[in-house]
């Protein structure tokens, strides 16, 4: 018999960056969870690169924090370099970024979860999950232990049958020193969601005393920092600074005749890696017109060692690596700590999800993070909050946290993921939404946070400062969309402007993108008063006022499309002409409405129009 | 439950009495619907015609040529049956009556097979649209217009600029999301130009449609001149019909009149214009004016005059390919270098024609793939986003965002050209224009 432990509401299985935010997000809404995990130690730990945010991945931190999350806080915690992505391009595409110091990250996130009520840690492996009657009911802890719960979010990142590759050396393992979850894969594979494999990449990382600093270039950080949470004002770390340094010809030659060595190029891997984030082989096989690649030198913490070079992450054997390093410019004599190396794993079919990351067969079984075939901790971690939150609404018998594309960058990852599903690891960029104008970081607030507050993710003193910057916002966009001038006075202070005698508004003139903010206080000298991230706020949305008007009419228009709500019961079988493919496709993603239909890869106009004037005749039918 | 898809029929050769009437049965039911009606099997290979004799009860309808056609090469993409019967009023109501008390088969409404094709994948929209234009098309000309979008080369243009548009957008993305890659956006070379490029392609196209406009509805010629000139004889010999009243007194042409006729394969509306002279008469004068209207708005006028030292009339303003002719030359004499014409003994009409008809090519050498207002409409709210997107692009700097939202704006629009937008309403329009029968 085993031995029953303890009935929670919520189990997080993984205390990766999608782990935590999940258990802590169903904590926020009043649950008594668990999180387990092989080790406390290793919980916050960042096992890629030592940073958080970037485009698009800078937006869900705002999002998360706009929700009452942890990664935004922890990250001010520990950022040593924060830097604005596209700081030259508008403020919808840019990206708030920064080096983390990884133990001082670790350090805050176990403080943050070992300090919160009602939330336990559980070290142990889980090696089986206790399905009753298509529900969940538990999870089974080291073979011997029963840990009853309501609900049970998995997390488990690259663990489902991970093997790394350093060259032709094979060893099994999540990351580089643990192990794999064998057991608890077997019987993910039983439920047949299981659907491919994938891969990643680290880089070496590198002594720092044995760089020579100064045969690189520097990158420093930002002058005015922008934080990641709503709550912060400035950064908590001394602000360091990154070195810059390239690769050159003969370091692509060496790689070039390793290839065959390579786990990647050498055939032991036929999986997909990320596009994106390439290792250094496939950017030089695929890009071998380029002579150079950019290395970044970052610092993996304030007092760490260890540098993490970023753009040259590889599979190769170690001695190669050794060799190509040795030929980059102030690397010639760089001592390698660790060898990057390849990892390979497995990955459950986002498909099987719906829009809450439950997985549609089984009740009460939510998944969040690497798993569902993302990459980066951002997007972990945002799916470990929608994850969270859900299982917690749904314990409590409460409407489903369901995030728009029109509302945030959280929606636009939800719905890629359980919509067209994924064929390399996901990644977030702000290309990927659509209503990209919208949805910035800087609004993230304005968006999110009073829905967080109605749930119980969002706590007082934040909704507290939300409230007060909305006040603020509001009653400072009157004042400027009411100060009115003429031409002429807006000529005397040296502005060039039609003079068609036409008074305009403060408001439309910081719309301009031709007048700078001196001259608008030239104009209206106690603009100057306002804070200063009101005056952002208020900036962009003046600047974006057409686009955003457009943008919202389309919202409307897509409502009207999202109007088609497809049954659940909806039967694919009966609608003559879809091809079989399509047909169990949607089968699988089940759509909810025409309009996300309409984004399954593969999907045609007259695929759509058929279901359509099925739907219509279904009804028609229902109504006669 | 299972399959939803109507059995239903029509008439589907022309109205009136006619030698053979073609009736077409399309649907799952149309196998068992024949069988009946022959009281046995029909056991004919696929596109055989066989004859046979048709049954209602103990009534024989008609002894009938009988095709069967099987789903995978039908039109519709249904199984389908076409009886041929003699067309005579009697055999096709009867016929009618007898397949009305199947239970599962019905009259098909408007467009109704092409329906089932497009529902069967057998056609995409813009060949459905082109499939409406191919049936009512009258000339050689608007039938070749009309295969044109049938045979789905206006959705192939579409996809070619969309390919290109999204090639700009991939290359503006690259330039925002990976800025840390050192991706520099070569502004001239990937966006400029090539906005430049798919703007003048579509533009091209959306005058073209202009031109198959005009082919479809015809070809609109003027016939000006002073009264008595011989304009409505000239007009009745070129149609080959008295339609004018042709009278020795002058205002006796007091209205437009407009007659349709085929030019070397084009349809061609040759207007008989009222005289044109000062009036006090005020019915006449409201005809004159309506005759200058028309005249300024054809596509060629013709002037008609008594010697060739005679003045346009004031009011018409002669374009640069209008002809001018010098009428009755069957009672006078003939001016050298001028064309001259007898609407009443028909010399010069052959050369006339061909001169129309010369015109009219150049018009049908312009055209598009479409006339159609939606398509055409789309095609408007592309350009308008590129211009916009060009725009913005005098201030790159901080608004590269802004034309990448152009851009995708304009993908929109053309998207909604491959029909993947707002169905609805483009099944409102399309089915609309169908004839019962197709």
């Amino acid at each position: 018999m085993f031995h029953v432990k303890h009935i929670y509401d919520v189990v997080v299985i993984g205390g990766g960056h999608a782990g935590v935010e999940a258990a802590h997000a169903a904590n926020r809404l009043g649950m008594n969870t668990a999180l387990v995990t092989h080790s406390f130690s290793k919980i916050g730990e960042m096992s890629c690169n030592p940073a958080i945010g970037g485009l698009g991945k800078g937006h869900l931190v705002r999002e998360i924090d706009a929700l009452g999350g942890l990664m935004g806080v922890v990250a001010d915690k520990a950022g040593i370099q924060f830097r604005l992505l596209n700081r030259k391009k508008g403020p919808a595409v840019r990206g708030p970024r920064t080096q983390a110091d990884r133990k001082i990250y670790r350090r805050e996130m176990q403080k943050l979860i070992s300090n919160t009520p009602g939330l336990s840690v559980i070290e142990g492996e889980v090696s089986d999950i206790l399905i009753e009657g298509g529900s969940i009911r538990g999870i089974v802890l080291d073979e011997k232990e029963e840990v009853l719960s309501k609900s049970v979010i998995l997390t488990t990142g690259t663990f489902l049958n991970g093997i790394i590759h350093i060259g032709k050396e094979k060893r099994e393992g999540g990351r580089l020193g643990e192990n794999a979850s064998k057991k608890l894969a077997e019987k993910l594979y039983s439920l047949g969601i299981v659907t491919g494999r994938l891969k990643t990449g680290t880089p070496p990382r590198l002594l720092k005393s044995s760089i020579n600093w100064d045969s690189v270039s520097y990158q420093d950080a930002d002058e005015e920092p922008q934080m990641f949470s709503f709550l912060h004002q400035k950064p908590f770390n001394k602000q360091i600074k990154c070195g810059i340094t390239y690769t050159n010809k003969e370091t692509h030659t060496v790689i070039k005749n390793n290839l065959k060595n390579s786990a990647i190029y050498g055939g032991d891997i036929d999986s997909s890696g990320p596009r994106y984030c390439p290792s250094i082989e496939d950017k030089i096989v695929r890009f071998s017109e380029r002579d150079y690649h950019q290395v970044f030198l970052e610092p993996e913490g304030l007092d760490s060692s260890v540098i993490y070079p970023n753009g040259i992450s590889t599979s190769m054997p170690e001695d190669i690596q050794k060799e190509y390093i040795s030929t980059i410019k102030g690397l010639e004599s760089a001592e390698i700590l660790q060898p990057g190396y390849a990892i390979e794993y497995d990955y459950i079919d986002p498909r099987s999800l719906d829009r809450t990351l439950r997985l549609g067969k089984l009740e009460g079984f939510y998944f969040a993070g690497q798993i569902n075939g993302t990459t980066g901790y951002e997007e972990a971690a945002a799916q470990g909050l929608v994850a969270g939150l859900n299982a917690a609404l749904w314990v409590k018998n409460m409407e489903p946290a369901i995030f728009k594309r029109s509302e945030c960058y959280i929606g636009v990852l939800v719905d890629d993921l359980v919509t067209r599903g994924v064929s390399e690891p996901y990644r977030m960029f702000t290309s990927r939404a659509e209503y990209r104008l919208i949805l910035r970081s800087d609004n993230a607030d304005t968006r999110l946070t009073n829905y967080g507050r109605r749930i119980g993710s969002v706590d007082k003193v934040r909704y507290e400062i939300f409230c007060e910057k909305t006040k603020q916002i509001s009653k400072n966009k009157t004042i400027v969309k009411n100060k009115l001038f003429s031409p002429n006075e807006i000529e005397k202070k040296g502005i060039l402007i039609n003079k068609d005698g036409v008074k305009r508004s403060l408001y439309k003139l910081i719309s301009y993108p031709n007048i700078s903010r001196e001259k608008i206080e030239a104009i209206y000298p106690e603009y100057k008063t306002i804070p200063e991230d009101i005056k952002i706020q208020i900036e962009n949305d003046a600047r974006y006022d057409t686009y955003i008007r457009r943008q919202e009419n389309e919202i409307e228009m897509l409502k009207r499309d999202n109007s088609y709500k497809i049954p659940n019961n909806f039967n694919y079988s009966d609608v003559i002409g879809l091809s079989n493919e399509l047909s169990s496709k949607l089968k699988q993603i089940k759509p909810q409405s025409l309009d996300q239909a309409g984004r399954i890869e593969g999907m045609t106009p007259a695929a759509l129009t058929l279901i359509l004037m099925r739907l219509k005749t279904q009804n028609k039918k229902q109504a006669g | 439950m299972g399959n939803m898809v109507e059995t239903v029929f029509a008439k589907s050769s022309g109205a009136g009495v006619s030698a053979i009437c073609v009736i077409r049965i399309s649907g799952p039911d149309a196998l068992k619907t024949i069988n009946t009606l022959l009281k046995s099997d029909l056991k004919s290979p696929p596109r055989y015609a066989v004859l046979r004799t048709l049954w209602w009860g103990k009534v024989k309808l008609d002894q009938a040529l009988i095709i069967y056609f099987a789903k995978e090469s039908s039109f519709t993409g249904e199984e389908t049956v076409e009886i041929h019967l003699h067309g005579s009023k009697a055999i096709i109501d009867m016929t009618f009556n007898a397949l009305n008390s199947f239970e599962n088969i019905r009259p098909a409404g408007p467009g109704d097979f092409t329906l089932q094709a497009l529902k069967n994948g057998k056609l995409n929209l813009s060949q459905v649209e082109g499939l409406a234009n191919l049936i009512n098309a009258e000339t050689e000309a608007q039938k070749i217009l009309a295969d044109k979008l049938f045979s789905g080369n206006f959705n192939k243009t579409v996809e070619c600029w969309r390919s290109k548009l999204l090639n700009i957008k991939a290359n503006i993305e690259a330039s925002i999301d990976f800025a840390e890659e050192n991706i520099e956006l070569d502004i001239e070379g990937e966006v400029k130009k090539p906005i430049d490029e798919i703007i003048g392609e579509i533009s091209k196209e959306v005058a073209g449609s202009f031109y198959v406009e005009k082919i479809n509805r015809g070809f609109e010629v003027a016939i000006v001149g002073g009264p008595n000139v011989g304009k409505s004889t000239l007009l009745n010999c070129l149609v080959g019909e008295e339609v004018s009243i042709v009278s020795e007194i002058p205002g006796t042409t007091r209205d437009v009149i407009e007659k349709k006729v085929n030019i070397g394969g084009h349809l061609v509306s040759i207007f008989d214009c009222a005289g044109l002279r000062e009036t006090v008469d005020p019915i006449e004068k409201i005809g004159v004016e309506r005759t200058e209207k028309r005249a300024n708005s054809s596509d060629l006028r013709i002037f008609l005059k008594d010697t060739p030292g005679e003045g346009d009339p004031t009011s018409i303003e002669r374009k640069k390919n209008d002809i001018v002719l010098v009428s009755k030359i069957d009672i006078k004499n003939r001016f050298e270098g001028y064309l001259g014409i007898s609407g009443k003994t028909g010399e010069g009409v052959i050369d006339l024609t061909e001169l129309i008809s010369k015109q009219v090519r150049e018009y049908f050498e312009k055209c598009g793939s479409t006339c159609n207002n939606r398509h055409r409409n789309a095609m408007g709210k592309a350009i308008k986003s590129m211009e916009m997107a060009k725009k913005n692009l005098k201030d790159i700097g901080i608004n590269i965002e802004f034309v990448a939202e152009d851009i995708r704006q304009a993908l929109l629009s053309l998207e909604d050209l491959l029909g993947k937008i707002d169905i609805e309403e483009v099944y409102g329009e399309i089915f609309s224009r169908f004839c019962i029968g197709k």
